[in-house]
């Protein structure tokens, strides 16, 4: 599996908005340690094209019951949120 | 059938999330009538919101498979307890759940991906974890 030739820099706790950058090897590996920790941001793709980045959290898109759509960001305005993951609705 | 154990449980601690401060907002993965009949059905009153493409569900970690292990049938056997039943699946069947805290301006805090279908975290659990993260802030 080749490592990623890019990486993000995300001090902690690992902000959702950051984009890539390079770094050196060290700091990479920290990188990789926190992401793989968290389960966030990157995911090896199956084509082999390496590394890629995955949309941020803030810049997904959801739909309220009512059918509205609602960017993520916009659920945390000010207030510490905690997302419940639901499996489905079965 | 965890889903619904899942939301029941947050829903009936609700007060003590309100009391830390931390608002409770459920992402499902079906369609927002789906998300809506949820809603009405099991009487939740914190926001449910749908993420039918699961790139919100990708991007805080949750985790893919078929969610079965040798714990399985313990959690089934524990909703089953509580009255729940497996009802007709209304969204992608191989997607975990699990929990992301974020602050007011969206960092991340605490995550905890579901290995295995029923392996959520308990509310409670949560609010132990998360009770100290969020009073240092």
């Amino acid at each position: 599996m080749a490592p990623p030739e890019k990486s993000l820099e995300v001090p902690l706790p690992i902000p959702l908005e950051c984009g890539f950058t390079h770094v050196g090897p060290t700091q990479r590996r920290a990188d990789r340690a926190v992401r793989n920790a968290l389960g966030l941001l990157t995911r090896h793709t199956t084509r082999g094209r390496g590394w890629t980045a995955m949309t941020p959290l803030s810049d997904t898109e959801v739909f309220a019951i009512d059918g509205a759509t609602v960017p993520v960001r916009t659920l945390w305005s000010g207030r510490p949120t905690l997302f419940v993951f639901l499996r489905h609705y079965g | 059938m965890f889903c619904r154990e899942q939301a029941a449980h947050f829903q009936a601690e609700l007060e003590a999330f309100d009391a830390l401060g931390v608002r409770v907002v459920a992402i499902g993965n079906g369609t927002a009538v789906m998300a809506a009949d949820f809603v009405e059905t099991f009487g939740i009153t914190f926001p449910v919101y749908s993420d039918p493409s699961r790139a919100a569900f990708a991007a805080a970690g949750m985790r893919t498979g078929l969610g079965l292990g040798l714990a399985s049938g313990k959690y089934a056997r524990r909703a089953m307890r509580g009255g729940l039943s497996q009802g007709r699946i209304q969204g992608a069947p191989f997607q975990q759940g699990g929990v992301l805290l974020v602050d007011g301006d969206g960092q991340a805090m605490f995550q905890h991906a579901d290995k295995l279908a029923g392996a959520h975290m308990a509310p409670s659990e949560v609010l132990e974890t998360i009770g100290p993260l969020v009073e240092a802030l």
